[in-house]
């Protein structure tokens, strides 16, 4: 049945099975599991000595570090991983040979994305259990728990589209020797001190506003950036996009959805060549579409 | 009807910034050839190789792989399938084992079971490779890893194989190795575009040879009529006698244009310029005139000493 599954994986997208086939050895196996349980054992063990009256506090508590630990983790490690990754294959010279595969290069950056960070992948989705386990037993809004796992999926999707195509122009256009080393670590910078608190930033003003997350976060922090359960409306073009949930996520994801359509645009330029521009004339219209609306809309 | 060409590229120009890498080529493959290309270094052989390889487009130029031409931004898929490129310096996934590196490379080109494994059997068998299907491609040896990049190169049947510098850094006997690969390959009907530095190798194996100086093929020919084309060839003429009487009589004949008298003091190097019958004529000529000759024969130039006498220039 294991052979079965692996043959018809590999049938589908061969990267994604070479990718666990280097990366899911014993050894990183472990490792990522017991760093995982170990970070989840801390936690748990931390919490478990705070004085919290309430004891619900103590789950709320819990439930709330791992949803701001979570993102932080996959997209930081994620997006590291995925730089690194395509900078040591443009480096050593094996990217070529995939390039010169019949396959799609969208099937080969799929590949990537899903394959490359497979060890944070595994960390993160063992700590799922505590995390949705410790929100319920906190009265966690269930929509918000849904939300939450929807919205890290489209937004890894987006950062992870992004991180690859960074990826790809580091490792083509280095100017100085070394700069390709230096830019999986300038990317993991950049996404833990300003994309993933923008993310939460996002999140908590617009997507999960409407669905009372920041009020149930109110009842056990009262002075914490949830202590205002009121909703600061968001207008875009005159339409408040943060009193509906509906409207708040769809708002999101289309945007989301638009931002990666139009990256994989450029990554499929990119990647089938390497010496071309980033992009063409036509995508480079639709970029500056896409941005002047979604900001002129804010004004 | 004739079946096209394996390759044929029209007019194929590269260019990167001001510098011209390869110009003009008009080069011609047939189905079933050994083609060795030959240079000084930064001719331009590497740079043709990977636009028949796909891996950079020409700036100006068509490329006819099979009687399809390539498209330029397009992904060209099914010319990619009738190609096996092996670069000069044979990338490889160290993280992988022998035969997990030859799956993922026969699935990238939609080979499925149970083809695929009896395919990575019958390439591990050619290159000589079996026992070490379970092992680590980090712990092989470089000949062993050169062999592996020739089996990825063919795991998926390709009708042509491009192959770049192939056996520089190999020792001999991977190097002997390697030429009975190519000359099995071609046996088995594939046609072979190899750039290589070692002159003697390519005459082995090569059925036709193109010699590139600075960006253009200069010569396009096969191997056997760059032989022939100058009729200008060494004589080595050994005798038990005397050799002054021998080389009097060879400076006097009309199509003698020099002797020298090797160093053994037994034999004599003659430059003969004349057709076979008039080698055969000069060999009856010694044996009437009573000259004891003990050995008659010709050398034929290496193809070393025809691309040096070609003086090429150096380019890089």
């Amino acid at each position: 049945m294991t052979s079965t599954f692996i043959n018809r994986l590999g049938n589908w997208n061969p990267q994604l099975l070479r990718e666990c086939r280097g990366r899911l050895k014993p050894r990183s196996i472990t490792a990522a599991v017991v760093l995982s349980v170990i970070g989840q054992a801390l936690l748990g063990l931390w919490f478990s000595q705070q004085d919290f009256e309430p004891v619900l506090k103590r789950w709320a508590n819990l439930a709330e570090t791992i949803t701001w630990i979570l993102p932080y983790v996959l997209f930081t490690a994620g997006s590291y991983y995925l730089v690194s990754d395509l900078n040591q294959e443009e480096k050593r010279g094996t990217l070529n040979f995939i390039r010169l595969s019949p396959r799609p290069s969208r099937q080969i950056l799929l590949g990537k994305m899903l394959g490359v960070p497979l060890l944070p992948y595994l960390a993160i989705g063992l700590a799922i259990p505590l995390h949705v386990l410790a929100g319920l037993k906190a009265g966690m809004p269930l929509f918000f728990l849904l939300s939450y796992y929807l919205l890290l999926m489209a937004g890894g999707f987006f950062w992870f589209s992004f991180a690859i195509l960074y990826g790809l122009l580091s490792s083509t256009r280095a100017i100085v020797v070394g700069q390709q080393s230096v830019a999986a670590v300038a990317f993991a910078g950049l996404t833990l001190f300003v994309l993933s608190p923008l993310y939460f930033a996002w999140n908590l003003l617009v997507t999960w506003a409407p669905l009372g997350f920041n009020a149930w976060s109110a009842k056990w922090h009262p002075y914490s950036y949830g202590s205002n359960s009121d909703t600061t409306p968001v207008q875009w073009f005159g339409q408040i996009i943060n009193e509906s949930a509906w409207l708040s996520h769809g708002f999101t994801l289309v945007v989301l959805a638009i931002a990666t359509a139009l990256i994989w645009l450029m990554l499929v330029r990119l990647f089938r060549n390497p010496g071309t521009t980033v992009m063409s004339k036509w995508q480079s219209y639709a970029i500056v579409a896409f941005l002047e609306a979604l900001v002129v809309g804010f004004w | 009807m004739t079946n096209p060409p394996v390759i044929a590229t029209t007019q194929l120009t590269k260019q990167f910034g001001d510098s011209i890498a390869v110009s003009q080529v008009d080069l011609q493959v047939q189905s079933g050839e050994i083609y060795g290309l030959i240079g000084p270094n930064g001719a331009g052989k590497t740079t043709l190789i990977r636009m028949l390889a796909t891996a950079e487009e020409p700036t100006l130029g068509t490329i006819a792989i099979g009687g399809q031409t390539l498209i330029q931004n397009q992904p060209n898929s099914e010319v990619k399938r009738r190609i096996g490129f092996l670069p000069d310096d044979f990338p490889l996934y160290d993280d992988l084992l022998v035969w997990d590196y030859l799956d993922y490379f026969a699935r990238l080109y939609y080979l499925r079971e149970p083809e695929l494994n009896q395919r990575l059997q019958e390439v591990l068998v050619l290159v000589d490779l079996e026992n070490k299907r379970d092992s680590p491609i980090s712990t092989l040896s470089r000949g062993m890893k050169q062999r592996l990049s020739l089996a990825r190169t063919i795991i998926h049947q390709p009708t042509l194989l491009l192959l770049d510098e192939p056996v520089s850094g190999l020792d001999p006997v991977a190097r002997v190795q390697f030429r009975q690969t190519l000359k099995t390959l071609q046996q088995q009907g594939l046609t072979i575009l190899i750039s290589s530095h070692i002159l003697s190798d390519l005459e082995d194996f090569c059925t036709s040879i193109g010699i590139m100086q600075m960006g253009q093929l200069v010569e396009s020919s096969e191997l056997r009529a760059l032989y022939n084309r100058d009729q200008t060839q060494q004589l080595i003429i050994s005798t038990v006698a005397d050799l002054a009487p021998l080389e009097s009589f060879l400076q006097e004949h009309s199509l003698v244009s020099e002797c020298n008298i090797i160093p053994d003091k037994h034999r004599i190097a003659v430059t003969f310029t004349g057709t076979n019958d008039d080698i055969v004529a000069l060999l009856r000529s010694l044996i009437s005139a009573n000259f004891p000759i003990i050995d008659f024969h010709r050398t034929q130039e290496s193809l070393e000493e025809i691309f040096i006498k070609m003086g090429y220039r150096q380019t890089s």
